[in-house]
């Protein structure tokens, strides 16, 4: 199988991309803060140096292997958005116990409501196991996609805050499933096929990566100081105060 | 359809994914923004609204219609003072949130008691906000019970009183200003 110069150009600058999120990640010493999801990209990137010799080599060990990562990327992306929302949750004791209930039974519902987009919309694949892998990943997409719709609709209902770099890896993850779910819909309908079904899926994934860059190089860490918190350390407002209390 | 319901999902989630990354709260970096932003609710007119007599006195007096009709008028007024304590109880989440940071651990409790009932008002106003939009579908003189059941006055006023100490540790010049601004 060949690759057309457009796939392959998008495919190097998603590779460039990744390795620029890995190195900044390590740069700024975000893998003690957020381990799982630093490691989690590392090992996606490895992969995607094994994947593409596996292309060249033999297209059906590239076809078992991608199904495969995608599944399990599926799985591990869902794992690190659920972990960013109970450690939210778990900064705030009096919404915890209301903020678990609507995470599990959304969760439920989510995954009641994708068997039955799976079943009820199978694609237009005339091969059945193709038409099979792409429904059941549409369903998948499906629920990682409201796993983020929870977490930002928790966060944005109750205003509660994310810390800056929880938000930056929900925002990409938010991106990049959003992005998917919409080209593994339309090629569902039959609107993407062959080609531009990849292009419009790697490019999503591009720009998620991109929105992981640019959050993840603004985002303050853990270790350092809150900027300025109210009332502290503020010279301004020290000045005025003291200002007021000569006045009086 | 099921393409289509997937596309407004998507548009629907990137919809609140920029919405919260953009962060539609108010920026309260200081006392004086906090104040700034907070908008006085009057409590007395917000009890009087949902005074149970005078739901009663209507009732009596009312052609059913006309009671109707008022009543309607009077929840979307209480609909108002309900979604403007949820926004101060955010406001006050927000400024909760930044004097947590602080190293004093007097002030980081008040703090934490003011983010945990800034949090309590916010559910109890969504919470009264779902009964009072069935209040205007089917008017009944139900109103003022709901509202009372509610508690959300009550958490209003513990806020006001965590946010005053929290000032008071933190500017006590600002205090009474900031008090009357709740």
């Amino acid at each position: 199988m060949r690759l057309s110069l457009a796939l392959k150009l998008i495919w190097a600058a998603n590779g460039l991309l990744k390795s620029l999120l890995v190195a900044l990640l390590f740069r700024r010493q975000l893998q003690r803060e957020v381990p799982v999801f630093t490691w989690y990209m590392t090992a996606t990137l490895a992969l995607d140096v094994v994947m593409a010799f596996s292309f060249y080599w033999s297209y059906k060990v590239y076809f078992v292997a991608f199904w495969v990562i995608e599944a399990l990327s599926i799985i591990c992306d869902c794992a690190v958005l659920v972990g960013i929302y109970l450690r939210t949750m778990k900064m705030y004791p009096r919404i915890r116990k209301i903020g678990s209930t609507v995470l599990w039974s959304g969760l439920a519902v989510l995954m009641i409501s994708a068997f039955v987009i799976m079943e009820t919309g199978p694609g237009q694949d005339t091969d059945a196991a193709l038409r099979f892998l792409y429904a059941a990943s549409r369903s998948m997409k499906f629920v990682q996609t409201g796993v983020v719709a929870i977490l930002f609709a928790v966060v944005g209902w109750l205003r509660v805050k994310l810390q800056p770099v929880d938000l930056g890896i929900a925002g990409g993850f938010g991106i990049v499933a959003a992005v998917n779910l919409a080209s593994y819909s339309l090629h569902s309908s039959g609107v993407l096929q062959g080609e531009a079904f990849s292009i419009f899926n790697m490019s999503g994934f591009g720009v998620g990566v991109l929105a992981w860059i640019v959050l993840l190089s603004s985002a303050k860490t853990m270790s350092q100081p809150a900027a300025q918190p109210v009332g502290v350390a503020n010279l301004r407002e020290w000045n005025e105060s003291l200002e007021e209390m000569i006045e009086r | 359809m099921i393409t289509g319901l997937l596309i407004v999902i998507t548009l629907l989630a990137l919809g609140l994914v920029f919405s919260v990354i953009r962060g539609h709260a108010p920026r309260v970096d200081s006392w004086r923004a906090v104040d700034d932003a907070l908008r006085s609710v009057d409590l007395v007119a917000f009890h009087n609204l949902t005074n149970p007599s005078d739901s009663d006195f209507l009732y009596r007096h009312l052609p059913r219609r006309d009671f109707r009709s008022v009543q309607r008028s009077r929840t979307w007024a209480a609909l108002a003072y309900v979604r403007q304590v949820s926004a101060n109880a955010s406001i006050l989440l927000r400024a909760g949130e930044n004097a947590r940071d602080a190293r004093n651990a007097e002030t980081n409790a008040t703090a934490n008691e003011l983010i945990d009932l800034a949090l309590q008002t916010r559910l109890l106003a969504f919470k009264l906000s779902l009964r009072l939009y069935t209040e205007l579908i089917f008017p009944t003189r139900a109103l003022s019970k709901r509202a009372a059941d509610n508690h959300l006055l009550d958490r209003y006023s513990e806020m006001k009183e965590s946010l005053i100490h929290l000032v008071s540790q933190q500017r006590p010049t600002m205090t009474s200003h900031i008090s009357a601004s709740l």
